[in-house]
């Protein structure tokens, strides 16, 4: 279990992160999503310890993290593939963790097999591609047999079968009761991985909740070729449908909907969820300098839900 | 917004059994950071290069000392000479190489009470700098032997114990020094500059600035003083030059380094 209460983080008049509180359960894995600058690695390197908040705490089953007896053993951690020393080969570095954290030194070999490292072991980090380092500190990360993984951008320098690889693990990890906690700045790259989502914008969190409700919560816009006739159906089905942007919005699944529409016998040109897009839209509205800022757009997407 | 909404676990909990693990033990924390200062390359060129250098240094003095009188405390003043310079470069690089690597991350990661790691690495940079000078001290002791062979030079071993115990002092001092200064300023290159120009800087100006009270805060000439035997009638002057350049910088670095943010 990961707790993060009102997580504050000032460096002068800048806030890096803003009243940030969420928390990761065992058996799920928590996607901290955000574009890059938005707070995420302040957020993780306070839960690990590594940065002082300047408000607020953070907790691993309960405890802080510097109270823990051997961290390693509780947490693993990977938060910058590049922070192996470049001179140790894969093996030296983990047995160097296996030895503070006092596990066997047989799972060093058996470690480098599972994250696919077993023909570099005896190469020098400095040779390897940032992939392989992001293997390696996934491999760093689970030597002591931890039950929870925080994890920054794990993805990243993985190919597509990496990344499959990863996320095979992560499961796996989160289905024998595990807890994880992964940040990424690509929404479709955790949409398949996690089912819970915390969204970080600009150091506040925007949006929170499992996967389903974010992305499916927000009822439906469905267009037909007659729109009167088909909200007198949705009715007497008994749903609420709304005039919307040239269409119908209602609250309710698209399948429900399209349900009605059979059974009524009409026309549609146009069915989709509403939350999906405006997650994605949300998020693209973080992600992009560029856009316009957003009123509110926690408000907005709280409004569409 | 800050809702978090916690899907019940259906999962039987497997990964880890429940009950805490053994804390970190200190002596494997040493052991781990003794490991680290000496298992990469880097690490044991820097060794090396400062073992060699003071060797060199010491063949030198033992070859000079060949034609004319010497006792063997002045060939250990020679041979110490190069340790109490080099070593404390062991002291600084052993708290600022994981700042410059970024390894920081992973170390204070899996021991996050900073303070024993930084300990360690104190005692580490201690163990390593003990162990060279033994070693040359062990050749002094090799080739005296040899040039006082071919000289007429009295072989009287007054003084020797409390030379070597000197000599070791004054060698600590200096690698504790260099390792405050290191976790002070975490940056390599910097603290090194910093550990040879400010001493360096203090007895140049220091004299000018503050005439003969300047001696109360000489460093250099404070640990010359404990090397060379003439602390008879200084232990003011030395201690207090102790705590302003070694006390102080060690307690500020190990408060600094606590509590610096890891990138």
């Amino acid at each position: 279990m990961i707790t993060v209460e009102h997580l504050t983080k000032h460096y002068g008049p800048h806030t890096a992160v803003r009243d940030v509180s969420f928390t990761c359960a065992p058996g799920t894995i928590t996607g901290f999503l955000g574009p890059n600058g938005a707070g995420k690695s302040t957020t993780l390197r306070m839960i690990a310890g590594l940065t002082l908040p300047s408000a607020g705490h953070t907790s691993i089953d309960g405890v802080a993290y510097h109270a823990l007896p051997n961290p390693g053993r509780t947490v693993g951690l990977m938060l910058d593939a590049a922070a192996q020393h470049p001179g140790r080969t894969g093996r030296e570095t983990l047995q160097l963790t296996a030895s503070l954290l006092d596990v066997d030194r047989r799972l060093v070999g058996e470690m480098l097999e599972r994250v696919g490292l077993e023909s570099a072991v005896k190469r020098r980090v400095k040779q390897y591609s940032l992939g392989m380092r992001q293997r390696l500190g996934i491999a760093n990360a689970l030597i002591g047999d931890p039950h929870i993984l925080i994890l920054d951008e794990p993805a990243n320098g993985l190919d597509p079968i990496g990344i499959r690889w990863m996320r095979e693990l992560l499961r796996d990890f989160a289905d024998r009761g595990g807890t994880v906690l992964l940040s990424s700045h690509l929404l479709r790259e955790v949409q398949a991985t996690v089912d819970h989502l915390v969204m970080i914008g600009d150091g506040s969190i925007v949006a929170s909740g499992t996967l389903d409700e974010l992305l499916g919560g927000g009822g439906t816009f469905v267009r037909t070729l007659d729109d009167t006739a088909f909200a007198a159906a949705l009715q007497s089905a008994g749903l609420a449908p709304r005039p919307a942007d040239g269409g119908i919005a209602v609250d309710a699944d698209t399948e429900l909907v399209g349900r009605v529409a059979a059974s009524s016998g009409a026309v549609l040109t146009e069915l989709r969820s509403v939350g999906d897009d405006g997650l994605e839209e949300l998020f693209f509205r973080l992600t992009d300098p560029a856009a316009e800022p957003a009123a509110d757009p926690a408000a907005q997407l709280v409004g569409m839900a | 917004m800050n809702t978090t909404l916690v899907r019940p676990s259906a999962s039987t909990a497997s990964v880890s059994p429940a009950s805490g693990p053994p804390p970190q033990r200190l002596s494997r924390l040493f052991t781990v950071e003794l490991r680290k200062s000496v298992d990469t390359r880097s690490g044991r060129m820097m060794l090396a290069s400062v073992v060699g250098l003071s060797l060199a240094i010491a063949v030198w003095v033992a070859v000079k000392s060949w034609s004319e009188k010497v006792l063997f405390t002045d060939v250990l003043q020679g041979v110490a000479l190069p340790m109490v310079l080099l070593l404390p470069v062991i002291g600084v690089l052993a708290m600022t190489s994981e700042w410059t690597q970024r390894t920081a991350l992973t170390t204070f990661t899996l021991s996050p009470r900073r303070i024993r790691v930084l300990l360690c690495k104190f005692g580490a940079a201690l163990l390593i700098g003990a162990v060279l000078t033994a070693v040359a001290i062990g050749l002094a002791a090799i080739s005296y032997p040899i040039a006082a062979g071919h000289t007429t030079v009295p072989t009287s071993s007054a003084g020797v114990g409390a030379s070597i115990i000197s000599i070791f002092i004054a060698v600590g001092l200096n690698v504790v020094m260099g390792a405050a200064f290191g976790s002070l300023l975490s940056n390599s290159a910097a603290a090194l500059v910093a550990y040879f120009a400010a001493p360096l800087m203090f007895t140049t100006l220091g004299a000018g600035l503050l005439g003969t009270s300047s001696r109360w805060l000489d460093i250099t000439e404070s640990i010359g003083n404990i090397s060379g035997r003439h602390i008879a009638g200084q232990w003011p002057q030395t201690i207090t030059s102790i705590a302003v350049w070694i006390v102080v910088p060690l307690v500020a670095g190990l408060v600094v380094s606590a509590r610096r943010e890891v990138k």
